[in-house]
This record gives C-alpha cells, structure tokens and sequence, in this order.
C-alpha cells in the first residue's frame, strides 16, 4: 500500500515536472537470458512483469527489452521449457534502463525435461503420451561406464546384454526392450541417425561407441514405427552427442584394473568466434579378458578373449544467420578381439560414419536435413587347434564382410492454430557383400542390397489450455531387395544363383494423449505399431554355419510386424523430492522370424550341404503376446542422498505356432520375468561421491523350448570418486563387487569381479 | 514165351521213367528262381551323382552319363536317374509295381515303361532348376515331419530296364546310414541276366 502510494506521488510529482513527452516517466528493462552451465544465450525464452501484461521473448542472441516500464519495483520471472524458472526484483527508474540478466539451470525433473525423440522435435515430457527415461552425463558419471550399454541397465523395460564384457563380439550383444527377444526388434540412434545396420537389423557399435560427449541419452518405450520406421517395435534409444559450445570443455580419463582392462579417452570442444564450433575425442578400451567357461571345460590351449578398441571422432559446426547450424562429423570405430577356444579367430571390425546434419528456421518454420553413411568392414581368419603342433596353425577360413550404408532424413516442422506439425522423409539403403574363403578349398559368398524409402506425418494437438495433448502420426514405409546372389566355388565347379528381386511395405499408425490435471500428475495412454523389415543376411545367406548348420537364405522374408502396442500410465511428483512412474503395457508381434529345417526335397539343389548337416532357412510364423509393466521412483534426501528404484515385470508368450506348434505357450527366448534396480548415491563435495547399484534379473530360458533355463542373478557395482583440486577427480569402481557367478548366455560365464582406478580431469 | 512176361513191366516202367523225366524237366523251368542282394549307395553328395551296373552288382565310376552304357541307375541323394530318355543313351525304362511284397513281382510287364526326361525342382521365392531323372522313381519316399523331417520309402517296387535292355527289379529301403546321415541309400533288388522277363524270388 505504501509503495503504491509513493509510487502515485512520485509519479504526480514526474508529471508535474517532466517536460514534454510520457516516455520520459517510464524506464526500460533489458538484458539477456543464457544457460547456466553453458553460457549460451537462450533464444524463445519468456521475461514477464509479475503482475503486469508486461512482456518479451528472447531473440536468437538471448537478449530481451521491456519498455516501456513505468517507474517502480518489480519481480521479472525468466522461463524457458527444459529450465528452472528464476524470479529477479528489479527497480525501475524513470527514463532509464535497467539491465538484468538470466542465467538458467536445466530442469532436473524427468517431467519437464526437453526430448526429441518421442516426437522428432524438441518437446518436454510432460506433453508426451509415451513412457519415456532419460540419462543424463551425471548419470553416466555417477556409474561406471565402460560401455554405453551399462548405463542402459539401470532403466525400467530395457535388457542390455552382453554375453562375456569387453570382449563380447558382435551378434553376443544387444539391447533389447519391452520383451521382445531380440536386439534387432529395438532401434538405437545417435543424434536420430540410425545405427542399426539392414544387414542383421542389429547395433555392432555398443563396445566402441564413446561416453565422452554424450550430452544424454532418450529412451522411449513402446513400438514407434510411425516416427522411425524398421526395428522400432520395443522401443527407441537416442545417443544425443553434447554440440561445441561457447564456453570451452576438455577432459581427460584414464582409468586401468583388473585382468589388464585400461580405458583412456580425451575430448575438447569449443565455439570458435561465435561461427565455428570444433569438437574432438578420441577414446582407447583393452582388456585381456577373463576365462569365461568353468574350470572344468577350459582347456589348456584355450586363452582369455582379448579386445582392443577404438574410437575417435570429429565434429565442426558451422552457426549460420538465425540460428541455423549445419554440422559435419566424422567418426572412427575399429575392434580387434581375439577368441581363442578350439578355433583361434583373429577378428577386425572398422566401421566409419560421415554425418552432415543442417537445422535452421524461417519464421516459425523449422527444418531439420541429415544425410549420413557407413563403411564397415568386418574380417575373421580362423585356424583350429592343431594337436601335433599344440598350436592354432590349422588354417581353417578367413572371411571378409565389406558392408556399406547411407541415408537421408528431411523433415519440415511447423505450429498452426495449436498444432504442432512435422512432415518428413526418410531414406536408407545398404550394400553387403559377404565372402568365406575355406582353406584348399575355394570361395563361397552372398551379396545383396535394400533401399528404403518413407513418409511420415506427426501432429500435436494441445487442448484446454495445455491440460490434455493428443498426439496422431502416421508413416508408410516401402523397400526393397535387390542383386542378391549367392557363389559357390569350393565344388570344384562355379555355382552362381541370382535371387529374385523382392519388396514390400508398412503402414504404421500412432495415436496418444497424456492429461495433466495438474503440473505435479500426467496421464497417458499411447498406442503405436511396428514392423521390421528382413536383414540382408536372412534374405540371402547360405552356407555352413559351424559345422552342423547349412543356412539357406529366404527372399521371400516378410517383415516382422507388431500390430499393437498400448501403453497405460502415470506419472507423479507429489512432492520436489520424489518422482515416480508406472506404465503398463500390452503388445503382440506376428510373422516373427524362425529358423526351418528343410527337408530333403526343399532344400535348393544348387546348395551342397556336408552329409549330416541341417538345412535351416529362416521363414515368417506365428504371433507372440507380451504384457508387462513398469514402475519406477526417484527420491532426493537433500542434501547429500539420492535413491533410484525401478521393477519391470514381463510376459512374452508364444501364442500361436504354425510350424512347431509344441512351442505354442513357451515364453519367448532371453526374456526374464522380472527385472529390479535400486541405486543410492551419497554426494558430498566435500568428502566424496559414492553410488552403488543392485540388479537382480529373473531367470529366463535360453532356447525356443523353454529346456535350457538360465538362472537369475544379482550384481552389485559400486562406484566412489573425490575431486582432488581443480577439475581433477580420483575415482575407485568394483563391478560385481560380490563376485558372483552367472551367465548371460547358456554358453559364457559373465565376468567376475572387475576393479579399475581411474583418474579424470574435466575443464 | 518168358519175353513177353517182362515186356509189360518193362514198357509200364519205361512209361514212368519217361513222365518222370518230362515232369522233373517241367519242374526245373518253373522253379528258376533269382538271388536277391541288398546294396547300399553312397549318395551323399551335394553334387555328384552315384551310379549303379545290376549285372556288376556294384558302384560304378561314370564320367560322362550321357554318352556310357556302362551304368544303369544313377543317385544323388533322393533324386533318381536311369539310363535312358535325357538321361542317357541306354535302353532303361521304369514300371512302378506300387507298394507291393517284392517276391510277387514275377514278370516283368512288356510295356508301360516310363523314360528319363527334364524335372524341375521349385521352391516359392527361389530360382527353380532342372535335373534329369526318371517322373516314374521321383516320389519314392514320403516325408516324416519333425525336426529335421525324415524320409521314409514307400517301399514301392520297381522294375527297370537297364541300359542293355534287360530286366531288375527293386525296393529302396532306407535313406539313411547307421548314424542317422541321410544319402546312403539301401535298396535290395533281383536281376535277370539271361534278358528273359522272369523276375521270380521265390
């Protein structure tokens, strides 16, 4: 009251005395509003007058004026989505300008934080109708990380496996999501960028892939074919990589333990003159594995698996005229492990990726352009174990599997009359051409190529005020498969086949709504299809697969399709200290990929298995249902204590079988029953920063007929660092800290206890 | 006077050593009877076909079909070839008997005999190719499901013509070796060497 009588007085008073001219009786507030952390400036950010209709909108240099203001004493509320609002009083005086920066703090709450995978576009979690998890760096620091795929074993409905650690080869290792048995069923991106080849329909990257520049990393669960397209049926994991920022990062690991395993990386990025960001890493993993049968059944000439990895990479982005960005990357990732049981295989795998990325708006449009591709190239030799010798001199075959990938991704986004809109297309195509040299007897190999071309559509509609978002997409995606052939020379006589050419299509639609009565509580429902489409080794490989196996390709593959899934859930934070969620979902997949034995009369005569072996051609069958659900809390004891729980509970169940109907009721292989995690983080500055970490995962079966049952397991890991001066940080990990005993596989051993002393320095 | 007393007897005995003489006679040609042999063929092989002489009884190394009369049946794992037709220049020919008991094939038939020619094996979605072989031998077997499906003999008896024109009869029996491997081809089977179409075994 005494403040608004004054400010009557002072402004009679200003009337009175001012010359001509009303403006002279107000002042002006300006300033700009950055991120904390980062120091860039925030453009679309919101600067309001409390109380008054007093406003502006951050342009694309953060910078914001109010004016004109009259005289007084006011609170400025600075907001962004993504970001923790901040209050500032400030004064004005007449016919002056007060200046008052921003600088915000990234939200912490899962529900307003900003995600780009649910949606293609930057939208906060609280709009979503999906169950979504997000990591953030902290997370990957306050674990040990040694792959990515070890951060990912914290969150609720994801199942990274990796059959023997470091040393774990393509096609032992995957993530898997919502039950669904297979890591090709899940799609995993980096920067939207698909790695999940189109040969196996897997991701060969999780040994290499660094966590040096990972800003976060997105999860979204359930089938999302409608944005994405193939592989998209568990759900989707997004590697977001940290861009070059005005203030400058560098850092420095090296981290060495147990059984010689050493991880040594160092990264540096910068925004040079406002215009050219430049960031570097280049990241080194060994390890000189771990006997991974029991004792028993390690014979003397076999050898631990022995892994060396790398992986370096480079990105410079150039900021053009407002705000666009157009960026370039390049990236290395080589792997030499060598296995050595009754086989010694000597094994090299280089896979390099180009990326050019473009983002820029016009007005409220928004364009987004990615054009990327791969060279990998994937070499074996292989010798047996020779008794007279007692060595492995026996030369046995040596393979080369050159495949090459790439792809274009556009899309146009833009907001009309409360909808959000996003067009766009995507292309992909891949080559592969496999050849196995036997030793004295000659060369068998396949070839063949897939192109894939789609359109997407995606609306956001936001209703009663932002309380209700409903969310409608759409996309169509067509293929085809081309030059497949498979030659045969270790007859004595040249056997060339020439597949037909074969292509198919998906229509995958998506609908969700989330209700937010209020901010603390969201309700969605979301549904969505999947398919995906058959790898170029399942279209076309044949020949030996050990010594048992003869594979028969099958050209006439249909994708796999999932033709539901619903997800149901809440999400709430009755109080700031504590988050918790729970979904529960329901989904079925048909035509799912099965190996056949042939028998005599439909095994292609132009193939020449070995007498004894089986003829296996992979072919489309049956229907699998899942069913399952989530929950999950988060609570913060300020101010050191931090606690994590999560139970995922699932069902995949064979229901329906029309080639091996006495599977009909078996639980879909690799998937356990239950998965539980609890973390607790002690974090004080002062002393130290410890989290451990608990999993217990249920047993499963390891075969189709439910025969074999793998065992369930709990591993506790724990992790304590303490920052020693400066950016400098000393750090102790125990992996398995209880040593315990369990397999991933029916075959290996999982590693035993792991521990590694590490030494950081972040600037 | 004593002369005319033996000569009754003697004609009476002549008589029936004459009938006995002419039944035993009647009774050796009816009662020719063929040795039956069992065989087993390797034909295990992807590629190369096995081929098979009835008058050597055994395995015969050929290397080139088209133009020898040296074999009579050719194997490659369950495809079946005779010499004849596209198959080779041979005199062959095949009647299938149906599934009848081998020792009741006693004639073989004097027409009907089916001849080598193109068949072609196709499957959906693969490319489909031809091989010489006999239509009337292709589907000797039945197939068991089951992991891997099984092939069993419908044990059908078949007489071939060889490539010289004269006549055998057969049964396959198994497909399968002592250990399971599928190409090791049992058969048992009567030849009749003199080229008469008597194929009795019993």
């Amino acid at each position: 009251m005494r403040r608004y009588l004054t400010s009557i007085v002072g402004a009679v008073l200003m009337i009175a005395l001012a010359p001509a001219g009303a403006s002279a009786q107000a002042g002006r507030i300006e300033g700009t509003v950055t991120d904390a952390e980062t120091k860039e400036p925030l453009a679309g950010a919101n600067v309001v007058v409390e109380g008054t209709t007093l406003r502006a909108t951050t342009g694309a240099d953060g910078s914001y004026v109010i004016t004109p203001v009259p005289a007084g004493e006011y609170t400025l509320i600075a907001s962004m989505k993504g970001y923790k609002k901040l209050t500032k009083s400030v004064r004005v005086r007449p016919g002056e300008t007060t200046t008052v920066n921003f600088e915000l703090e990234e939200t912490i709450f899962e529900l307003e934080k900003v995600v780009v995978t649910a949606t293609r576009t930057e939208t906060p979690v609280k709009d979503l109708p999906a169950s979504v998890s997000v990591i953030t760096e902290d997370d990957i620091e306050k674990i040990h990380t040694k792959t990515l795929d070890d951060v990912l074993n914290i969150i609720p409905g994801v199942s990274p496996e990796r059959y023997k650690g470091f040393g774990t080869t393509t096609g032992h290792m995957g993530v898997c999501m919502r039950g669904t048995g297979h890591a090709s069923r899940t799609l995993v991106l980096k920067d939207g960028v698909p790695l999940n080849d189109l040969h196996y329909g897997t991701v060969d990257l999780w040994n290499t892939l660094s966590s040096c520049n990972v800003e976060r990393i997105e999860v979204v669960r359930g089938a999302a074919s409608a944005l994405y397209g193939s592989s998209a049926m568990g759900g989707v994991i997004n590697i977001i990589s940290r861009p070059p920022r005005k203030r400058a990062r560098a850092g420095l690991r090296f981290e060495y333990g147990s059984r010689g395993t050493l991880i040594a990386s160092g990264n540096y990025s910068k925004v040079f003159f406002d215009r050219l960001g430049l960031s570097i890493s280049a990241e080194k993993k060994r390890s000189e594995g771990y006997k991974y049968y029991e004792a028993e059944r390690w014979k003397d000439y076999y050898k631990e698996t022995t892994t060396d990895l790398l992986n370096a990479a480079l990105r410079v982005d150039w900021r053009l005229k407002e705000g666009s960005i157009l960026k370039l990357e390049l990236e290395r990732n080589e792997e030499k492990p060598v296995v050595t049981t009754s086989t010694r295989y000597e094994i090299q795998n280089i896979i390099d990726r180009v990326t050019l990325g473009y983002r820029g708006s016009a007005g409220k449009t928004m364009y987004k352009a990615t054009a990327w591709a791969y060279k990998r190239d994937a070499s074996t030799t292989a010798l047996k174990y020779n008794k007279s010798t007692k060595a492995h001199d026996k030369p046995y075959y040596t393979s080369d599997i050159p495949s090459d990938g790439w792809g274009f991704m556009g899309q146009v986004s833009r907001t009309i009359k409360g909808h959000s809109l996003t067009f766009g297309a995507d292309l992909q195509g891949a080559k592969v051409e496999t050849s196995y040299d036997y030793a004295g007897k000659g060369l068998r190999f396949y070839t063949g190529k897939v192109s894939l071309y789609s359109i997407f559509v995606h609306d956001e509609i936001s209703l009663l005020k932002g309380k209700v978002v409903l969310s409608l997409g759409a996309r169509y995606d067509w293929w085809k498969h081309t030059k497949g052939r498979f030659i045969d020379e270790t007859t004595g006589k040249l056997i060339e086949i020439d597949y037909p050419e074969r292509g198919n299509s998906a229509f995958s639609p998506k609908a969700g709504i989330v209700y937010r009565p209020r901010e603390e509580i969201r309700f969605r429902v979301s549904f969505g299809t999947g398919f995906k489409a058959p790898g170029i080794y399942y279209l076309y490989r044949s020949g030996p697969h050990g010594p048992r196996k003869f594979d028969v390709g099958n050209p006439d593959l249909k994708p796999e399709r999932m033709t539901h899934s619903i997800d149901i859930g809440f999400d709430i934070r009755p109080i700031e200290e504590l988050q918790a969620t729970f979904t529960y979902y329901n989904s079925s997949f048909k035509d799912f990929i099965y190996k056949k034995t042939l028998s005599e009369e439909e095994i292609p005569p132009y193939f020449h298995p070995e007498p004894g072996q089986e003829v296996i051609q992979p072919v489309n069958v049956g229907r699998v249902d899942i069913h399952g659900y989530e929950a999950g809390i988060k609570v913060d004891l300020h101010p050191h204590w931090s606690i994590f729980a999560n139970y995922t509970y699932n069902r995949s169940i064979i229901k329906e079988h029309e080639l091996a109907p006495e599977l009909e009721g078996k639980k879909l292989r690799k998937t356990p029953e239950y998965r539980f995690n609890f973390g607790l983080t002690y974090d004080n500055p002062k002393l130290f920063r410890a989290t451990a970490t608990f999993r217990n995962v249920g047993p499963r079966f390891y075969d189709e007929k439910n025969e074999k049952r793998l065992e369930g397991y709990s591993v506790w890991d724990l992790k304590i660092s303490r920052v020693l001066f400066g950016g400098l940080e000393l750090s102790l990990s125990v992996d398995n800290l209880t040593d315990e005993k369990y397999k991933m596989s029916w075959y290996y051993l999982a590693p035993p206890r792991t521990i590694m002393v590490g030494l950081t320095y972040k600037y | 006077m004593k002369l005319k007393g033996v000569l009754k007897p003697a004609l009476a005995f002549s008589l029936f050593l004459a009938l006995l003489w002419g039944c035993a006679e009647e009774v050796k040609e009816e009662v020719e009877v063929l040795p039956v042999f069992q065989y087993t063929i390797d034909a295990s092989s992807g590629e190369e076909w096995a081929y098979f002489n009835f008058s050597l009884g055994s395995r015969v190394t050929i290397s080139d079909p088209t133009t020898s009369t040296e074999w009579d049946i050719g194997f490659q794992r369950f495809r079946i070839k005779v010499n004849c037709g596209t198959s080779g220049p041979g005199k062959g020919g095949v009647v299938n008997m149906g599934a009848v008991d081998f020792d009741s094939v006693t004639t073989a038939p004097t027409e009907g005999y089916v001849v080598d020619e193109m068949l072609k094996w196709e499957h959906p979605g693969m490319p489909p190719i031809e091989y010489s072989g006999n239509p009337a031998m292709k589907d000797w077997y039945e197939v068991k499901g089951g992991m891997p499906p099984l092939l069993i003999s419908k044990k059908e008896v078949f007489v071939v013509r060889t490539a010289d024109g004269k006549y055998a009869k057969m049964q396959i029996l198994d497909y399968y070796d002592e250990e399971g491997r599928g190409g090791f081809i049992t058969f048992k089977y009567a030849y009749q060497p003199e080229g008469t179409a008597n194929l009795r075994t019993k």
